[in-house]
């Protein structure tokens, strides 16, 4: 015989982080960019847009795929529209020309792997 | 009150607001607002015509009161104040989100998982976690690779959709819903709601159409009026999925009646990978709030969703530079896991099917103590949890997440995106 049970919790509002996938675009193709070069190349635009107090949270980078060059990043809430305006700002990587492509932006990491929008059929 | 009077005393109320939110400063925006509104509601059980006639010409005098004030006071600009809210933390804002999460066992008389599987109709993807084998067992393995086969058709018509052949064989019953832009929805002429989720004026409008109401048989008025609109201005079409599920067995009639357009059938694409010494998260049945130690479903989900995008969960090389995301206190590493994903479009029927053969699967012993499975719909998808409103906004966040553990009990979290309602 087992319990009645039935329980049921709705959670509003409460997301700690917001996940982002983004993809750099790059002016020449072949260039290569490891995970911490990434990394850097972030925060250094969020220091120049925020300065030192305004870009002090903290980031993760999920994953990177040094192929695509497609990383997903978590960020406190809090931080999204700082670390989104200033990924939208940046414009240069190493002397040449960069934009970040802003994918899809989700509270729940699992949405990000699902994305209707890739679906290919067979 | 006559009706006549009671419009004309709403609007002068609507305006009076507008007009006094325009106020640059704070106290005098406020102090307006609730004399409009406490004056509205000291009055409102005038009845005798001449009283009201002289509060309304005083409220057309107030009214040009503020609109001169408000001029007035935007010349000379003044601060806005601390109280209201426009320092840094306006940054700080997302938008908004419902985590709706529920526990029960599978055989209790209130458990909803059946009608929550049923109401979730447009599903592309699914992934199934099992912690602690390397293998799958047969009957699951089957009913993953047994997933129906579905029908794209390119190019379709809309009104195909509408005519007699097809409303009588293939629709039993249901809704054509079309989520338009606001230029089509004119052009298309058809009654339809703004979307709730966009700012006045709306630039997307619902249009929904029940098929088997009484004025959409075949001739009727409300049909010809359907048909027309979609055929005439802007024949509207699109490419599709399709599926279809038959109770009977009988032979599939969709493939006979869209014969004349661009059709394939593909199959549900199957993909499975098995992860060595992957860290789980320890989870309490009985635990949903997270109170007692063990893992919450927040972290949980967060967890699911780290293995399914591929993060190691080994130190790397940068210590601790790239990422401080880490598997959720206590956890089990476990030998192996096996991780199997398929796409393409599922039938909640389907879905429901692999729900029981889980359930079977489950109760093995030497079995995983749990299994998740997630199913994404489609985030584009016009409804989402029955026929209720959805859509995209950043993220489109359309999916739940079954958790089935050995003794039976199961947790189903369902997440909502900014536009979305609170599922059932």
């Amino acid at each position: 015989m087992q319990p009645a049970i039935f329980e049921r919790v709705v959670v509003k509002n409460s997301p700690v982080y917001q996940y982002m996938k983004v993809s750099l675009v790059l002016e020449h193709v072949q260039t290569k960019l490891t995970a911490v070069e990434l990394k850097h190349l972030i925060t250094t635009g969020l220091k120049s847009l925020y300065g030192e107090v305004g870009a002090a949270f903290p980031f993760d980078l999920l994953t990177f795929e040094e192929d695509t060059l497609t990383a997903v990043l978590r960020v406190y809430s809090r931080g999204l529209v700082r670390l989104w305006s200033s990924l939208t700002l940046l414009g240069f990587f190493q002397q040449q020309r960069c934009a970040f492509r802003v994918l899809q932006v989700s509270p729940y990491l699992l949405s990000l792997t699902g994305n209707s929008r890739d679906l290919t059929l067979d | 009150m006559a009706s006549s009077s009671r419009s004309q005393i709403l609007a002068l109320y609507r305006m009076l607001m507008r007009e006094s939110n325009k106020f640059p400063s704070y106290n005098f925006r406020n102090y307006a607002i609730r004399r409009v509104k406490d004056g509205f509601r000291e009055n409102k059980h005038v009845d005798n015509p001449k009283k009201m006639d002289q509060l309304l010409s005083d409220a057309r005098e107030s009214l040009a009161l503020i609109r001169r004030q408000v001029s007035v006071g935007k010349m000379y600009g003044a601060q806005r104040t601390i109280v209201e809210g426009l320092g840094s933390r306006h940054l700080e804002k997302t938008p908004r989100t419902l985590l709706v999460c529920e526990r029960s066992h599978l055989d209790h008389e209130d458990a909803r998982l059946g009608r929550h599987v049923e109401q979730h109709s447009f599903n592309h993807q699914l992934s199934l976690l099992v912690p602690g084998c390397d293998r799958l067992p047969a009957e699951l393995d089957a009913a993953l690779k047994g997933m129906r086969s579905f029908l794209l058709v390119r190019d379709l018509p809309l009104a195909r959709l509408l005519e007699e052949d097809f409303i009588d064989q293939a629709v039993h019953k249901g809704k054509l819903v079309l989520s338009v832009d606001k230029d089509t929805y004119e052009v298309l002429g058809l009654e339809g709601k703004p979307s709730q989720y966009q700012r006045r004026p709306a630039g997307r409008y619902v249009v929904s159409v029940d098929l088997k109401d009484k004025t959409m048989s075949p001739g009727g008025r409300g049909h010809q009026r359907v048909l027309k609109a979609l055929t005439e201005h802007t024949p509207l079409s699109c490419d599709l999925l399709l599926s279809q599920h038959l109770p009977g067995g009988e032979s599939p009639a969709l493939q006979s009646l869209l014969s004349n357009h661009k059709l394939s059938e593909h199959r549900p694409r199957v993909s499975s990978r098995v992860m060595t010494s992957l860290p789980c998260p320890t989870l309490m049945t009985s635990d949903l709030q997270g109170e007692r130690q063990s893992c919450d479903p927040q972290s949980f989900l967060e967890w699911l969703g780290a293995v399914d995008v591929g993060v190691s969960f080994e130190e790397d090389r940068s210590g601790g530079y790239l990422s401080s995301y880490e598997c959720p206190q206590p956890q089990t590493v476990v030998d192996a896991a096996v991780r199997c994903g398929v796409s393409g479009l599922l039938l909640p029927e389907d879905i429901y099917g692999l729900v029981d053969v889980l359930r079977r699967s489950v109760l093995e012993p030497k079995l995983a103590p749990w299994l998740a499975l997630t199913v994404h719909g489609f985030q584009d998808s016009p409804v989402s949890w029955g026929t209720a409103e959805h859509g995209f906004l950043s993220g489109g966040e359309n999916f739940y997440t079954l958790v089935l553990f050995q003794n039976l009990d199961y947790w189903i979290c369902m997440a909502t995106g900014s536009h979305d309602a609170c599922p059932p």
